[in-house]
């Protein structure tokens, strides 16, 4: 899973509509990542065919989305295994950090 | 139980939606529906104003949006990329046609290659086996030329009433090329501004086949001192004025269906609304940003992927129908070179004509392909999504 698509996943912690979902990252991660409208827009579409997402609210000029059971799940596997890079991150760090300022 | 069927109803979605609001003021409301056959099922209850509508979801089950529902909407059936809902409140808002425009867009591009195929062979022959013979052959193409002309014709007319029926009710959110704001000076003004010097045009033949040159373009034109100001009503001319230096972001991004949520999203980013065209195969939108010399360039995609696809479609969309009409002017100038003593001085009608529309065409196809190609190379490696 790409950072754009996990972090899309990540803010549908509530249905959010495009634009929240771009302040939402950039809040998340310190401006670190700043999610193009374009980026969005097409993610959200190929999320919403691909069963992720799911169409929350229409009618409106702006579409709000939530999360699908099956967004869940692949969020979760996601997390899981992000996590379990962490672990091993930090048993290993300590080899790679002496001497190197960064 | 009552059934009404109607055969040709996707050829105009409205009308049928309006008889099924017909049937529900007299008393019979649907229940059913079969698609494919055209076959609508009712059921006699109470008569009742109802409002209704069909839209097409990929991979929907038959079931409409919980915001839809949440809206006052209520599902009446469905099927795996299709559901039809109803409501009585005649102020709740309704989802978009998006979806039909987007089908009959693609049923319109087969059509074109029927019909260029058609005429490919038509006028190969020098309009010759109409006149001495008529065979199955023959019958074949003229049914396909004319129900190629028939669709795609059926097509544009269903494409315009659904769009003026997403505008009225407000679903589309640009209606105009250019927006009204973006027209700072006057025609007078603009005239004299273009003999003074202060204004410049700029034409560059089909720059929509390879955008990111006109992008590229645009930039550069900024950092020289000429601000981008408008288009023409036809996106084919750039306007510029004279200002100071600076630095502009340019995007041309090409959407099958410019939903009211892209813009709203785009311009809630902060990106200023140049351009947007429904009149061509695929309609294209134009943004830009400005932004300080201290700050990061703006993106509109922050992810490679997503410019690859943009280039991707682009190609497809631009090149198969160039690609039809490629073909359709190679095989009538094929024929004019190997037939040219059956067709007397049609030839040298024909002959001159194709070579340009091949030259053309040739050209245009080179810049989208080539288009597609630097964008795949620049963006190597980029992840999927």
């Amino acid at each position: 899973m790409t950072e754009t698509a996990f972090y899309i996943l990540l803010s549908l912690s509530e249905p959010r509509h495009g634009y929240a979902i771009a302040k939402f990252t950039a809040e998340l991660t310190n401006n670190r990542i700043k999610l193009g409208s374009g980026t969005i827009y097409g993610t959200l579409t190929k999320m919403q065919r691909d069963g992720l997402i799911d169409v929350f609210d229409d009618c409106g000029k702006k579409i709000v989305y939530e999360i699908t059971e099956n967004g869940k799940k692949v969020l979760l596997t996601e997390i899981k295994r992000i996590k379990l890079v962490y672990e091993n991150l930090l048993t290993q760090e300590k080899y790679f950090t002496e001497g190197v300022n960064t | 139980m009552k059934r009404k069927i109607m055969p040709l109803w996707f050829a105009d979605v409205i009308a049928c939606e309006n008889v099924l609001s017909k049937m529900a003021e007299n008393g019979f409301h649907l229940t059913d529906f079969k698609p494919f056959f055209g076959i609508f099922s009712f059921e006699e209850g109470e008569k009742a104003a109802e409002r209704y509508r069909i839209c097409l979801a990929g991979n929907c089950g038959g079931n409409p949006p919980k915001g839809l529902l949440s809206k006052g909407w209520e599902r009446v059936c469905g099927g795996r990329n299709y559901y039809v809902a109803k409501t009585d409140d005649f102020s709740a808002e309704p989802p978009s046609y998006k979806s039909w425009k987007t089908l009959n867009r693609v049923v319109m591009v087969i059509s074109l290659f029927i019909f260029c195929w058609c005429l490919g062979v038509f006028v190969g022959s020098g309009g010759r086996f109409i006149i001495d013979s008529f065979t199955a052959f023959e019958a074949v193409h003229i049914l396909m030329f004319v129900l190629s002309l028939v669709i795609m014709a059926a097509g544009l007319k269903a494409n315009r009433k659904l769009s003026k029926t997403d505008i009225n009710l407000h679903l589309t959110g640009v209606i105009k090329t250019i927006p009204e704001e973006n027209f700072i000076y006057t025609k007078q003004q603009e005239k004299q501004m273009l003999r003074s010097g202060e204004m410049l045009k700029k034409s560059p033949l089909g720059w929509f086949y390879s955008p990111d040159s006109a992008e590229k373009m645009v930039e550069e034109m900024a950092k020289k001192g000429w601000l981008f100001y408008r288009f023409n009503t036809m996106g084919t001319v750039f306007y510029f004025v004279k200002s100071q230096p600076q630095k502009i972001k340019f995007v041309v991004d090409y959407q099958n269906e410019a939903s009211s949520e892209y813009f709203t999203q785009c311009i809630d980013d902060g990106w200023k609304l140049e351009f947007t065209s429904a009149a061509r195969a695929m309609s294209f939108v134009i943004w830009s940003k400005k932004y300080g010399s201290d700050e990061e360039t703006p993106e509109f995609y922050t992810d490679g992927q997503s410019v690859i696809k943009r280039a991707r479609r682009t190609a497809y969309t631009f090149g198969i129908s160039m690609g039809a009409v490629i073909l359709a002017a190679v095989f009538i100038l094929y024929a004019a070179f190997t037939k040219a003593g059956e067709m007397g001085d049609f030839v040298f009608i024909v002959v001159p004509m194709y070579i340009l529309v091949l030259l053309e065409y040739g050209v245009f196809f080179y810049k989208v392909v080539s288009y597609y190609i630097r964008m795949k190379r620049k963006y190597r490696g980029a992840e999927k999504i």
